[in-house]
Formats: C-alpha cells, sequence, structure tokens
C-alpha cells in the first residue's frame, strides 16, 4: 500500500501539472479517502490483462503442453481436451484445472521423460489467450468469475492445510517459505504460475508429512491467491535505518530539518501527520503543490520514491514521533 | 371559505406565476418595491408549489433509442434531455427525441378509441371505451377462431421496439397464424451477413475504436441506425477532429453525412460497389491485404475446382479481372489517384471498416453491391477485430414461456405465410399487400397494423389501398389519424412513448448489448392503455392457448420477468457513469464480473431508475462470430448465393449495370430520394418545430423540395425555387427547386418525409419504378427516371 502511495507520489509534478493546464483544482484528500484510492488501485492491479495469443501458442508448444493436451482440433490426447477452458476470459480456472491434476499430470510427465513446464510472468495469461483464440467451442458464451475475495482466501488457507507449511499468517514456517516475498507485485495468473511451479515439490513433501494435496474448487483458487496478494497490504514493518538514509537522500531533511538555518517545512517529529503510514501519505499528497512551489524556486530536483522507501521512511518518522511523545524530540542533525 | 377561482382578486396559479414574473421585473425597475404574498393568501387549499420530476428512460421515436431524461412539472412533460449514463448516446438527443413532447401534446392525437361508422376514408367514428374496443376486438378474434381460421388474422408491424416484437409473435403463434410482417427499417445488411458469414444479423461497427471509417452512402449523421453513436465516435462539433477516427464519405450527393466528413468521395450514381471493388483490386495488386486471415478464416479468395473439376473465378482473379483502376475510375468519375490514394489509406490507417448504406442495397443488384463493399473488411482481416465489424449478443433477456399450441393453432400454423420471404430477405409488406390484393376473397380477414402507415410510407401505395379494401376488419394502433389509419374500421390508439412501459434495445450498429427501459415520463391524462397492455389484456380475454402463453398482468410485469434473464446472466450492469462502465468492462475483458446488486428486486430498481442496462463485453475470440457457414470460412462468393442465381451471375457475383434503362427523353433524370434524421418517419407534420431545423437549405422550411445540380437547372430552364411537378411512370408529386451544387448532373434528390402546409405528403417512394432486388425483395431506390415539370 505504501508502495503505491510512493507511486503517487512519484507522479505527482506531472498530475499537478496537468491539472493546471485543465484547470482543475488539485484535490485534497483524507487519510481515509487516500486509503480508500490506494486500496482500490492495489485492488484493481490483482486482475491480469488478457495475455497474447501469440505468445500462448508459442508458449503451448514450447512447454510441450501439446504434446498431451488438444486444443482447436490439434494436439495430443494423453490428457483432456482443454477447449472447454475457453468459456473462462481469465486463466485461473485452467490454472485450478492444472493444479487439481498436478500430482497425476507430473506423474504421467515422468513417465514419459517429459519435462514439467515452469511458467513465469505472464506465460499462463498467454496460454488462456491462446486457448481461447483457438478453441472451436461453441456456441461460446464467456463465463465471468465473482472477483475473489481475501478474507475467503484466508479461511481456505486455513482449512485446505497451507497454515501447516507456511504458517497462519502466510510468513512460513520450517516447512514452508514466507510467501510474501514469493508473491510480491504479482497478479492473479503470476501467483499462480507460482503455486504450479512449487506444487511438484509441495505435493512430495506433503507426502512426506502425511498430508492429502489439497484440491480447489469453484474459484477458491483465486481466493487463496487474492489472500496471498494481500499479505503485504498492512505491512507496516520497515526499517528505520533505512529510513533515516531515505529522510536525507531524498533531500526531506533540506526543507525539514536543515543542517544550517531555519527550516522551511515544519518539524515531523512533532507532527501529527507522521503517526500513521497513510496520514502521512494524505499530507504529502495535500502539501505537493506548496512543497512543489518551493523545490521549484530552490531548482531542488523532487523526490522520487522507490521500492520500499516510502514505507522504511515512514517507520523512521514514526518511531520519532513516538520517542518525542509526550514531549517530542526533534530530529537529529547531522 | 376559501375564494373560488373566478372571483376577483383570487390569483389562479397560471395568474400568480405570471403575475409574480411581473412583479420581479418590477422589483428590479423599482428595488425598494416590497412584496409579500404569503401562501394562504395567495392560494387556497390544494395549492402547492411545482412538483418537478425527472426521470430517465428510453426515446422511441427512432431504432437509434437513446437514454432520455424527462422533466415533468406537476405531472405534465416539459422537456426531454439526454441520459448521460446511456452507454450509447451519453447524454446527447436528436431534435426528434425532443420533439417528442410536441408530439405527446398534439392537438390531434388521438385519446380514445373509434369506431368507423361511415364509409370507409369518410371520417365518421364513433368513440368506444378501451374495454369496449377490447371486447370489440376480442368477439372477431374469437369469431376466426371458431370458424377454424386463426390465420387470418395477420399483423403488420412498422416499427417494433424491444419486447412488442416477442409478444406479437407470441400472440400470433399461441393464436395460430404464421402471419407476421415485421417490415421495420429493412436495410440488407443481414442479408449480406448471412450470404458471406452465414450469420443473419445486421453487423455492428466499432466506429470509436477504428482509424478509417470509409461509408459507402451511409447516412451516418443523418438517418443512420444511430446518428448518436457516429457523433460520439467522431466527435461533437467542436471537439478535437484528431482523436477521433478518419471519416470519409463515399456518396452521390454531398449530404450533411459527406459535410460532416473529413474527406467527401463523389460517385456516380450505382457505382459505389465498383468503387468498392477498385480499391480491392489496389490492396490486391499492392499486397496489402490480410493473407493470413484469408488463409484462415476465408473462402472463394483464390481459384478453385468445382465439384465437376472445372476451375472456378475467385474473388482476387474476378476483382483483378474487371476491376482496373482506369476502369473504376472512368465508371464512377473518381479520380485514378484518388482511388489509389483511397485504398491506401485503408491500408494505412487500419483498422479501417467499411459501411455500406441504403444507396447500395436498395438496388436490384444490392445484395452483391454490399458484399462488395464489405469484402474491404474481409480483405483486411477487420471482423471480429476491435474498430471492424462485429457480431455482438442480444441482452440475455428471459424468454417468454413457450407459446401453449392447441389442435386448431397447429393448423393454422402450418398453413403457408400470405407473404413469403424471399430468398434472402424476410416477409415485407409489399408481398402481403400483393396476396392479399390478388383475390377477391382476401386470406386476411383481421388485419391489425402497428405503427404502420404503409399508404404513406410504401413504394406502391395503389396496392396497398386495394389490399385494404378486400380486408373485413383493419385494425390500427395508430395514436393519430395517418393515411392508413383513416382507411381503418378500429382504432385503439397506442399511449405515446413517455405515457407507457416498454423496452428499446440499441440498434445492431452498437457493438455491445444494450436494453433500455423506456418508462411512463407521465401519466396520460386521458386515460387510455398501451398497446402492449392491450395485448396483453386481450390474450387474458381470449384464454386459451393465447391466454397461457401471454401469462402478464401488464407490459411493466412483462418487462419484469424478462429483466429477470440479465440479473441470471452474471455479466453486464446497469446503466452507470462513464467511469463505472469502463470499470466494469475492464474487469470482464479480463474475465471478472462486478455484481451490482444484492438481490434482483434492487436490481430491477437501479435498471429502471438509470434507464437500463448494458454488457460493455465483446468476445473478440469467439469463432463463431466470424463464420457459421458449412465450412465456418467467410464466403466471398457465398455458396448460398451460387444456390440462388444461375449461370454468370451465380459464378461471379461481383459484376454491376449502371446503365439503367431511362424512358429516352420522356424522364431523362434519375430520382435519388433520401431520408434525413428530423424527417425519416415523416413525423414532422406532428412535431411543427422540424421543419425549422437546419437542412441542406437553411432558408427552406415547410415545404417540400428537390435538389438539382444548377447546370441541369439551367439546361431545363428552371430557375431556383421553382415550384415543379416532380413525374415519373408511377405517379407525380409537387416540390420547391431548389438549385445545389452538391447534387450530381441529371439527378434529382428528394428528401423523403416531407409535408406541405395543408399536410399532403410529398413522398418521392411513389414514383418508384417497382425494381427489387430478387435476393432481398428490396425495392430499388435508385434506379427510378424523372422528368421536372413547370407547376
Amino acid at each position: 500500500m505504501q508502495q503505491l502511495a510512493g507511486l503517487f507520489w512519484n507522479h505527482t509534478p506531472r498530475m499537478m501539472e496537468t491539472m493546471r493546464r485543465s484547470g482543475f483544482e488539485w484535490p485534497r484528500l483524507t487519510e481515509t479517502e487516500l486509503s480508500d484510492v490506494i486500496g482500490y488501485l492495489y485492488y484493481v492491479k490483482l486482475f491480469d490483462e488478457p495475455g497474447d495469443p501469440d505468445l500462448g501458442e508459442r508458449w503451448f508448444r514450447e512447454k510441450q503442453c501439446m504434446l498431451c493436451h488438444s486444443v482447436g482440433g490439434s494436439g495430443g490426447r494423453v490428457g483432456p481436451p482443454l477447449d472447454r477452458y475457453a468459456r473462462y476470459v481469465a486463466p485461473i480456472m485452467l490454472a485450478e484445472g492444472m493444479w487439481n491434476h498436478g500430482p497425476a499430470m507430473q506423474a504421467t510427465q515422468r513417465m514419459r521423460g517429459v519435462a514439467t513446464p515452469t511458467f513465469v510472468g505472464r506465460e499462463m495469461a498467454d496460454i488462456q489467450a491462446y486457448v481461447r483464440e483457438v478453441s472451436r467451442e461453441a456456441p461460446r458464451r464467456a463465463v465471468f468469475l465473482e472477483p475473489p475475495h481475501p478474507e475467503r482466501g484466508r479461511q481456505l488457507f486455513r482449512t485446505k492445510g497451507c497454515l501447516r507449511c507456511h504458517g497462519d499468517t502466510g510468513r512460513g514456517t520450517p516447512y514452508g517459505p514466507d510467501l510474501r516475498a514469493a508473491t510480491v507485485r504479482m497478479r492473479v495468473s503470476e501467483i499462480a504460475g507460482v503455486l504450479w511451479n512449487h506444487s511438484f515439490e509441495m505435493s512430495a513433501r506433503m507426502r512426506e508429512r502425511g498430508f492429502a494435496f489439497p484440491r480447489f474448487g469453484g474459484t477458491e483458487m483465486a481466493d487463496v491467491i487474492a489472500f496471498l496478494y494481500y499479505l503485504r497490504f498492512d505491512e507496516t514493518r520497515g526499517d528505520s535505518a533505512a529510513g533515516v538514509q531515505v529522510f536525507r537522500a531524498k533531500g526531506c531533511a533540506g526543507c525539514h530539518r536543515p543542517d544550517t538555518g531555519a527550516a522551511i517545512g515544519p518539524d515531523l517529529s512533532r507532527s501529527e501527520a507522521v503517526t500513521a503510514p497513510m496520514r502521512l501519505a494524505a499530507a504529502m499528497w495535500n502539501h505537493a503543490p506548496a512543497m512543489y512551489e518551493v523545490m521549484r524556486t530552490r531548482t531542488v530536483e523532487w523526490p522520487r520514491f522507490e521500492g520500499d522507501e516510502m514505507r522504511d521512511l515512514s517507520v523512521f518518522l514514526r518511531s520519532l514521533a513516538r520517542s518525542t511523545a509526550p514531549a517530542r524530540r526533534a530530529i537529529p542533525r547531522r | 371559505m376559501p375564494p373560488l377561482a373566478h372571483e376577483p382578486g383570487h390569483l389562479g396559479r397560471r395568474r400568480f406565476i405570471l403575475t409574480l414574473g411581473g412583479g420581479l421585473a418590477g422589483l428590479a425597475l423599482a428595488e425598494s418595491c416590497d412584496v409579500r404574498w404569503p401562501a394562504d393568501e395567495a392560494a387556497g387549499p390544494g395549492w402547492a408549489p411545482g412538483l418537478e420530476e425527472r426521470l430517465n428512460s428510453t426515446c422511441l421515436v427512432c431504432p437509434s433509442r437513446c437514454g432520455i431524461r424527462g422533466r415533468a412539472v406537476d405531472g405534465r412533460l416539459v422537456g426531454i434531455g439526454g441520459n448521460q449514463l446511456h452507454p450509447l448516446s451519453r447524454g446527447g438527443i436528436c431534435p426528434r427525441g425532443a420533439a417528442a413532447v410536441q408530439t405527446l401534446y398534439h392537438p390531434e392525437r388521438l385519446r380514445t378509441p373509434l369506431l368507423r361508422v361511415g364509409a370507409r376514408g369518410a371520417g365518421r367514428w364513433r368513440s368506444l371505451t378501451p374495454n369496449g374496443a377490447l371486447t370489440f376486438l376480442a368477439d372477431r378474434l374469437q369469431q376466426l377462431r371458431a370458424a377454424g381460421r386463426p390465420e387470418a388474422l395477420a399483423v403488420l408491424a412498422g416499427y417494433c421496439a424491444g419486447s412488442m416484437d416477442a409478444v406479437w409473435r407470441q400472440f400470433l403463434r399461441a393464436f395460430g397464424s404464421p402471419n407476421y410482417v415485421a417490415d421495420a427499417y429493412p436495410d440488407g445488411t443481414d442479408a449480406i451477413m448471412a450470404a458471406m458469414h452465414g450469420i443473419p444479423q445486421r453487423p455492428s461497427y466499432d466506429l470509436e475504436r477504428a482509424g478509417l471509417v470509409l461509408s459507402f452512402g451511409a447516412p451516418l449523421f443523418e438517418a443512420w441506425w444511430s446518428p448518436l453513436q457516429a457523433y460520439v465516435a467522431f466527435g461533437r462539433p467542436g471537439e478535437e477532429r484528431e482523436r477521433h477516427p478518419r471519416f470519409i464519405q463515399v456518396d452521390t450527393r454531398f449530404s450533411r453525412t459527406a459535410a460532416r466528413a473529413h474527406e467527401w468521395v463523389a460517385v456516380r450514381p450505382r457505382t459505389h460497389a465498383i468503387l468498392a471493388l477498385g480499391i480491392a483490386y489496389v490492396l490486391i495488386k499492392e499486397e496489402r491485404i490480410d493473407a493470413d486471415f484469408l488463409a484462415r478464416h476465408v473462402a472463394g479468395f483464390d481459384d478453385w475446382l468445382d465439384d465437376r473439376g472445372t476451375l472456378q473465378p475467385g474473388y482476387r482473379s474476378l476483382v483483378l479481372r474487371h476491376y482496373r483502376t482506369e476502369e473504376v475510375s472512368a465508371a464512377t468519375g473518381v479520380p485514378i489517384e484518388r482511388i489509389v490514394g483511397l485504398a491506401k489509406m485503408v491500408a494505412d490507417r487500419g483498422p479501417a471498416v467499411a459501411v455500406c448504406g441504403a444507396d447500395v442495397t436498395q438496388a436490384p443488384d444490392g445484395l452483391p453491391a454490399g458484399m462488395a463493399v464489405h469484402s474491404l473488411n474481409v480483405l483486411t482481416g477487420n471482423i471480429n477485430r476491435p474498430g471492424g465489424v462485429l457480431f455482438r449478443d442480444e441482452p440475455p433477456l428471459a424468454a417468454l414461456p413457450p407459446a401453449a399450441l392447441d389442435a386448431m393453432t397447429r393448423r393454422g400454423l402450418a398453413r403457408s405465410p400470405v407473404a413469403l420471404p424471399a430468398p434472402l430477405g424476410a416477409p415485407n409488406a409489399r408481398r402481403l399487400a400483393e396476396e392479399i390484393a390478388a383475390t377477391q376473397a382476401s386470406p386476411v380477414e383481421v388485419l391489425l397494423l402497428y405503427y404502420a402507415n404503409p399508404l404513406a410510407s410504401s413504394s406502391d401505395g395503389a396496392t396497398w389501398t386495394a389490399a385494404l379494401s378486400r380486408v373485413p376488419l383493419v385494425v390500427s394502433f395508430s395514436p393519430f389519424l395517418d393515411e392508413t389509419t383513416s382507411q381503418a374500421d378500429l382504432v385503439i390508439p397506442d399511449l405515446l412513448p413517455a405515457e407507457r412501459w416498454q423496452d428499446g434495445p440499441a440498434p445492431a450498429s452498437y457493438p455491445y448489448p444494450v436494453w433500455g427501459i423506456a418508462r411512463p415520463l407521465v401519466t396520460s391524462p386521458g386515460g387510455g392503455r398501451s398497446t402492449g397492455d392491450l395485448i396483453l389484456a386481450l390474450a387474458a380475454r381470449l384464454g386459451g392457448t393465447v391466454g397461457a402463453s401471454l401469462p402478464y398482468v401488464d407490459f411493466e410485469a412483462l418487462l419484469k420477468a424478462r429483466a429477470r434473464g440479465l440479473y441470471d446472466a452474471r455479466r453486464g450492469m446497469p446503466f452507470g457513469d462513464e467511469f463505472e462502465t469502463e470499470h466494469q468492462q475492464q474487469m470482464q475483458e479480463r474475465g471478472w464480473w462486478l455484481a451490482s446488486a444484492p438481490d434482483f428486486e434492487a436490481f430491477w430498481t437501479a435498471l429502471v431508475e438509470r434507464g437500463g442496462w448494458v454488457d460493455p463485453f465483446y468476445d473478440h475470440t469467439d469463432p463463431t462470430r466470424l463464420a457459421r457457414t458449412a465450412g465456418d470460412r467467410i464466403e466471398l462468393i457465398p455458396q448460398q448465393l451460387r444456390r440462388q442465381a444461375d449461370g454468370a451471375e451465380a459464378r461471379d457475383p461481383y459484376r454491376f449495370r449502371t446503365d439503367d434503362d431511362r424512358t429516352a427523353d420522356a424522364f431523362p433524370l434519375r430520382l435519388n430520394p433520401y431520408r434525413m434524421s428530423t424527417l425519416a418517419s415523416g413525423t414532422v407534420g406532428l412535431a411543427p418545430w422540424l421543419a425549422e431545423r437546419p437542412t441542406t437549405f437553411p432558408e427552406v422550411h415547410w415545404i417540400p423540395w428537390v435538389e438539382v445540380h444548377p447546370m441541369t437547372a439551367r439546361e431545363l430552364g428552371l430557375g431556383d425555387g421553382a415550384m415543379v411537378w416532380v413525374v415519373s411512370i408511377r405517379g407525380r408529386y409537387l416540390a420547391q427547386m431548389k438549385h445545389f451544387a452538391g447534387a450530381a448532373r441529371d439527378v434529382v434528390n428528394a428528401p423523403y418525409g416531407l409535408r406541405h402546409p395543408d399536410g399532403t405528403l410529398a413522398n418521392p417512394l411513389q414514383l418508384l419504378d417497382g425494381a427489387t432486388d430478387p435476393l432481398t425483395d428490396l425495392a430499388s431506390w435508385c434506379t427510378t427516371f424523372v422528368r421536372l415539370e413547370r407547376a
């Protein structure tokens, strides 16, 4: 969420110029409103854009799917034809079908000496687009799925036994990795690809531990993926020391705590704005036009936040606010 | 005791408003004036401030069916604007839609059912109560059933919006008659798609996402399926035109559409198809066609061996053989470099979409001519692609229940329809009239006319006059005593669209299914009943198979029942603003659907309040939207056509005559009738302000006119503004002749739908020569020759 807030901030000068040209007023946002807007953007980024059927054809061939499966009348007959998946626009149902049949497929692949394919990036979405383009399913009536629900996914994560290896919050146990890192900046089909890639190892480990391999019905897999996607949404833990570096490197200190002379901006250690991540982001948004003017006149480059920098900055500023309460301490000079 | 309305000192409401207006004016002049009118002094009990209500609905005036927003004050409709939420019209509305207020309050509107008491056409009527009219009609229909002749009931529907079409079909089927003729705006494009794609439906055009729109005589900004769709695609006046597709109009006259285009390509009459194939020639020669698409999805491009082993020429050979650029230029009058330039633009500015209009299809060879235009879309592979020609779904409404059938119903339905369709056409009004008029004992005993006025709108008024004289009972549902209704025996006037429940799906030209709901904006002051409600009540009165087949209390209940299908489809949404619609579209394009309502009741409420439903998704990957022919390929030389035609015509459908017979010097000018957006259905007499709308000639209003090139007029010795008789072998009519440099030489452009101040229709269609396309049965509008005689 804070990463998105950082992206918002990075584009602020361009937005301001565009809005000025269009005669729009700079909108002021409360903490809640900004949270809602960012929450919405975070949510929509979950959904894949349709894949590229030409690339899909290539992946279908190169990953040797066609040795076992047919679509559009051509391909192998070992596995079932994939034409019926053409009714789905989203690749998740294909991914779920693969997951459910994963152990059997992988056994057959071993038997036939065929390498188990792995998927990265948007390859799964591309294959789905290819299946839709060449499928002979007729009449065709697109089936749309109800958007996945992270809370349902959380419950499924428990009931399907995923927590036994990955922990209650997906942060990993000695038996399975922390899923937050494995799914960062991924969308549904990409996370589905990651799950598939590890399914063979997962099923082996589960067999060792005497657990049944979980299978999904309906849109359950999508729900679980949404749960995984949201693992990092409210991530507020960060590196305060890295935040200090961000504060200085991005030039924040130049206005809010200069080495010499009077501060132009307010003392952030005494500001309510830094006490919560979104409060900080909203304050930055609302003061952006004023900051922009000051920075223009002082020919300071607009700071950009990459990766976790915004989060670390927020952690650092929050730590200052905590440490100065009730008599808040000023930000240390260099 | 409160003062009575007529007592001195009491201000009636209207007078109060006028007085208040005057008072405010006085206040402006003398600021010190102190006006105090406590309400209890100004009016008696029952007086209340004007109650204003704004409701979304759907315009049913023309097939565009735009979203409207009515403004009513105290139950009177005072204005109609656009519904911003409607996905097609997006708040826009045309003059005809706005003029519906005038029609609603027109003094000549019929408020009660009328039964003829004198001779037909004598204008002597007796009023009936709505229930009396229902009983009268039900009795007559019962008599038909009692006589074992249910098939003697026929319905002619001229404009049947939404579920009314399904209701008529269901009614007739359950009654036992195969005689339903829906002759509403045929343009032949469905026949083109049936022949080439095996998909008998009108195509949609993704104008907004096209790079280039090449219109062959399609009046996109006038009387096309949806002028509002064109305005949205190409931009309203004043909008940046560079952001929109390039638009080229190929037309025989400088129409208002041509004036709105980036370029006007003037062609000689009846040469649109030749120009299209001339463009195809360049595309093929320069290898600017989509070879991959042709190889995968198209049949008939290359030569092939038939069943007897004979080599048959394919489209490529035919075009290269007959449509060399020099020859095309000579035939069409379009310079060679312009033809080449058009072809390059088609290739370079894709996706390019070719649209054909009635100028092309309403000709003796209209179907192949339309195929020639559409072949450009095939060559460029621009079918089922964004910015191309699409075949959209219909809204997934719940179907009416299966019609109940008894033995008599089955017998009636087994009889041959009175009007048989042409090979690639539908049953039409002309055939119905010819069959009825052909015998003394009419095969139709009861004829129901629903928004059909064939005496005014058809090209064969005399046949219709004869046909009507043979039908024992003619019933019209028109709210006005139009030409045909005047000849009816019983008139049961429909309510006007602003007073009734109905539905209005968007026209086929729009790529997404849209189901607009028309709801009452006001209550009809004279009571009355909509035709939809009447038919449902008639079904209930008749009972038996008919009653069981239409088990709805009223039309609102029917619409609500049908909306259940939309709710259950789990796709689409009630109309929303641009953000909501775009959001839903993007989600569906990714495979997910956002539910809009927790239950059906909330869904229905949202539909009614917002004006309708849209599914902003199109499945470009669905192969069944490309072709449903026997070989699952688009056929450039359609097998269906080969079965219908003989000899050379079957082998080469792409040969066109331009040397139409003109009767020597007696009729030296070609008649070119055309429709205008404001006049298309001849309603100008009902909404007088339409007569003052801008036309080709800003200064000409309230009088029918024809357009002639100034040089042609000079040769005829006719000055600008002269009154003339336009004369063909079939008849004549009076019009003012206007010099118009945008007319082709030796052509008379004649707008259709104008009336003289005394109400007489000036109808160029009644001059037509009677030629038709044998494959579609569409009347030819471009092969009639006339002369002008000074009046």
